[in-house]
């Protein structure tokens, strides 16, 4: 009796060792993490100038640029937001007015920057994602009361946000 | 006459006698076996992976790192396999890839998967463990969060 204790507790012991034998493991501990990223880049510069007028005495022909897009990358909040600003108001009789396009977010439509020095709102309710090659439209129009602007180098800074 | 004769077969006999006790044999009976071994270690935890850039219209920046090593050691004439898996899965939009020595990244997000796929039996040590963190955009931050990778070594 007491050997065929023995005999099958061997046996026993074979087979554990055996299934212990067929495979080995070894762990790691890995650390994820991705921060909040709101980047946002414009595809180059743009050159409006003013050079004719609307026939009849209509004032000054306006001329406008859809020649530059920006692309965006958000991961924060559900409902992001960029904002454009001016460097530097433009004088009186000078008008400015940008559109962004936007398929992440709502575009707020024309929005007048001619004196936006604090920032104002072109695109809301941003969800988290990637939108590429977004039209960036620019309309520059003049009152001939404005007179002659020479050449201005303006800034215009775009600014994504959650 | 007789009597000489036995005195030289006692002697003849003596002699005989003492040859045999001249040399003497055991013998021993030994069992050897080596059995199925497989061991695999790695030589520490990775750096910690953390994304923080992005290039503007495109996913964030992924991620790697080749900083630890795996050993391996098997005698299986059949070769092994080298399995990675990750504990807890990654919520969508989150990804973890593996290539362990330069076999192929291998996607580890959600299930346990072949990182190579033979092994002949040898030992090698220095292995590079190259990991690669990846998350979309839309998936929106993650907190720091620490998973375990585990590399098994199977054999085949």
């Amino acid at each position: 009796m007491k050997k065929s204790i023995m005999i099958i507790a061997l046996v026993a012991l074979s087979a554990f060792a055996f299934q212990m034998s067929l495979a080995q493991a070894a762990n790691q501990l890995v650390t994820l993490e991705v921060k909040v990223v709101n980047k946002i880049n414009i595809s180059g510069p743009v050159s409006l100038m003013i050079d004719d007028a609307i026939p009849g005495g209509a004032g000054l022909q306006p001329v406008s640029d859809n020649s530059t897009s920006y692309n965006i990358t958000h991961n924060g909040s559900a409902i992001g937001k960029i904002t454009a600003a001016v460097n530097s108001p433009l004088p009186a009789g000078i008008k400015l007015e940008l559109t962004l396009a936007s398929t992440l977010g709502t575009s707020t439509g024309i929005q007048d920057i001619s004196n936006a020095t604090t920032a104002i709102d072109v695109v809301g309710g941003i969800n988290q994602g990637k939108d590429a090659t977004q039209m960036i439209t620019y309309d520059f129009s003049a009152t001939p009361e404005a007179g002659v602007f020479a050449s201005t180098v303006k800034t215009v800074t775009l600014t994504v946000t959650d | 006459m007789k009597k000489l004769t036995m005195v030289l077969a006692i002697g003849a006999m003596s002699v005989l006698l003492l040859s045999f006790a001249s040399a003497q044999t055991a013998q021993q009976t030994f069992n050897l076996a080596v059995s199925s071994i497989y061991k695999i270690s790695v030589s520490g935890n990775p750096t910690d992976m953390t994304i923080t850039d992005a290039v503007p219209g495109s996913d964030p920046t992924p991620v790697t790192d080749n900083s630890t090593t795996y050993g391996i050691t098997h005698n299986d004439a059949d070769g092994a396999k080298i399995t990675a898996g990750l504990a807890p899965a990654l919520a969508a939009g989150y990804t973890l890839t593996i290539n362990l020595d330069g076999n192929g990244a291998v996607d580890i997000s959600t299930s346990t998967e072949d990182a190579v796929g033979s092994v002949a039996a040898g030992a090698s040590s220095g292995n590079v463990i190259e990991y690669e963190f990846s998350a979309t955009a839309a998936a929106g931050p993650l907190t720091s969060v620490s998973e375990t990778v585990t590399l098994t070594v199977v054999g085949l």
